[in-house]
């Protein structure tokens, strides 16, 4: 039987805990700090590990979906419509890099020749797919404790089950 | 598409930054980078000593944590002819988190001597002739960046440092006392003459920082944010006219200055390298992002010190200015542009290629660019 991943990342992280953390002398400040970063890396990986495959589908998804209304309303001159060519010769196979370079060159596009209209939907769709995909990478992430209140974020399943239900809002 | 080429001032940078992001682009390769060894630096050390013909003995060189684009190394010297004591050396890896120069900071603190509470900026290696990377001896200036009891708390470099109420009712007097004085430096005397001054134009001092947020974004980001594209055109369309241009320090918040944990008194200012001309209300915008902030669970407090209007209150008060909430906004979106560029672009990219000797700490911080992702949206989203 091969150890499962979480087995292994749990024993290196008691072989940072119980024996090389307190071997370092603590005059050895950026060892120690490098230390602790490792082993909340480690933890972090722990709890991410099982839902990696899920969180590549939802992020594809939502680069794509934005993709697709994106392209269906862009509206513009010279430098929007070739922007809103390009993201339409991707079709709906586009790799993540690839969909997310193309919405780029649009958004940037739109900003030197976009229609008003087209324009201020645009903003609103970013936006939307700019908080689905921060809420959930912050509640990935939550185990670095930057959040002011990391407790408050959902777990990891759930997150990622409100990402999938709120596709709909950048559609 | 690259914004720039698109811009009606394309390649409007501050000449320092241009230099900076252009040898960064040609020099960095992809060639790996080894920290140096203690024992490697202690003979750096006493060689250049020799060489500036100090008679100099080195002792005790130790590396110091904390940094997050600096490798840090502090040192004894006696019978050098100057002051005897510890000395700090300040070493830019080969790809630093921030690109920086050495000589500029070291300018900076040389002519903030007088003015606040800095340490002794004595030796500069700027090419790194020595070093072999750009380099600078500083004195070293005791104190902590929080307190180590009464439940002071911080996460890596700083950000979200929990201060007791003792302590923030003895530092954030100090902490406005002090930037007011940075603001009223004198830019135009001294070293500080010697920078780059944004007036062409009324606007240049934002589209400056704009622009070199926005191009380091597309240098290093390895995989495109459709939100960081939205930030950069809401930048550049929303350039905020500057009335009073000032010494902007540009990394002012709790985590970049010392105190002595007895008596509750800022012992130094840390961090200018990023320090230039500019707006006051870009120093402002940086210290009200909620990433340097902590909450006691009823009140969310700016850096660790005060309420934000408090804050905004205070600063106003202490200088006469007043607070723009236009130009505010603008520079709280440039922050958020500059912290979202270092962590999910340099960041990212100098753990990749192994350039930096706190790839670890890199990757850690990237993460936190999904706050300010978050953070971006509430703020255009309240457009």
């Amino acid at each position: 039987m091969n150890p499962s991943p979480q087995v292994r990342l749990d024993s290196m992280m008691k072989a940072l805990t119980d024996v090389i953390l307190p071997a370092i002398p603590a005059a050895s400040e950026l060892a120690v700090e490098q230390a602790q970063l490792l082993l909340g890396h480690l933890a972090i990986l722990r709890g991410q590990i099982a839902f990696l495959g899920e969180f590549e589908d939802t992020e594809l998804r939502a680069a794509r979906t934005l993709a697709n209304a994106l392209g269906a309303i862009a509206e513009g001159s010279r430098c929007t419509e070739a922007a809103a060519a390009d993201l339409a010769r991707l079709g709906p196979n586009g790799t993540l890099d690839e969909t997310l370079m193309a919405l780029e060159s649009l958004i940037l596009a739109a900003a030197e020749d976009g229609t008003p209209e087209f324009k201020a939907q645009l903003r609103k769709l970013v936006i939307r797919h700019g908080r689905i995909m921060a809420d959930l990478n912050r509640s990935v992430f939550a185990g670095t404790r930057f959040e002011v209140a990391p407790d408050s974020l959902p777990p990891l399943p759930e997150a990622l089950a409100s990402a999938a239900a709120a596709m709909g809002t950048i559609a | 598409m690259r914004l720039a080429d698109n811009a009606s001032n394309p390649g409007d940078l501050e000449p320092l930054v241009k230099r900076l992001l252009s040898q960064k682009a040609s020099a960095r390769g992809d060639q790996p980078y080894r920290s140096f060894r203690v024992e490697e630096v202690s003979e750096l050390l006493r060689q250049f000593f020799a060489k500036e013909n100090l008679a100099a003995r080195v002792d005790n060189v130790m590396r110091v944590g904390g940094g997050a684009s600096k490798e840090q190394f502090s040192f004894s010297l006696s019978a050098t002819g100057q002051s005897d004591g510890r000395y700090m050396l300040r070493l830019d890896p080969l790809a630093a988190i921030v690109e920086t120069d050495r000589e500029r900071e070291f300018q900076t603190i040389r002519a903030m001597a007088d003015i606040v509470p800095v340490p002794k900026a004595l030796l500069l290696d700027p090419k790194g002739r020595h070093f072999g990377q750009p380099a600078a001896i500083m004195t070293f200036v005791e104190g902590t960046t929080k307190p180590s009891a009464e439940g002071g708390t911080s996460n890596v470099t700083g950000m979200g440092t929990f201060i007791p109420a003792r302590f923030r009712a003895l530092l954030a007097p100090q902490f406005i006392t002090h930037l007011a004085a940075i603001h009223a430096a004198d830019w135009r005397q001294g070293e500080l003459a010697r920078f780059d001054v944004p007036d062409a134009d009324p606007q240049q001092a934002a589209r400056w920082q704009a622009n070199w947020w926005s191009y380091l974004w597309q240098q290093d980001r390895g995989q495109p944010l459709p939100m960081a594209a939205l930030a950069m055109v809401w930048l550049r369309e929303n350039l905020p006219p500057t009335s009073e241009l000032v010494l902007v320090h540009a990394d002012y918040r709790t985590g970049n200055y010392l105190f002595d944990e007895a008596s509750g008194e800022i012992t130094a200012i840390l961090d200018w390298e990023f320090a230039h001309i500019g707006d006051y209300h870009e120093d402002l915008g940086w210290v009200v992002q909620r990433i340097f902030g902590s909450s006691d669970g009823d009140r969310f407090y700016v850096s660790g010190l005060m309420e934000r209007d408090e804050f905004l209150d205070a600063y106003s008060a202490a200088t006469g200015r007043n607070v723009d909430p236009k130009a505010l906004k603008f520079y709280e979106v440039l922050g958020l542009m500059k912290m979202l560029a270092i962590t999910l672009a340099t960041c990212v990219k100098v753990a990749r290629n192994g350039q930096n000797h706190q790839g670890i700490l890199a990757t850690w911080l990237s993460t936190a660019g999904h706050i300010f992702t978050s953070e971006l949206c509430d703020l255009l989203e309240r457009d």
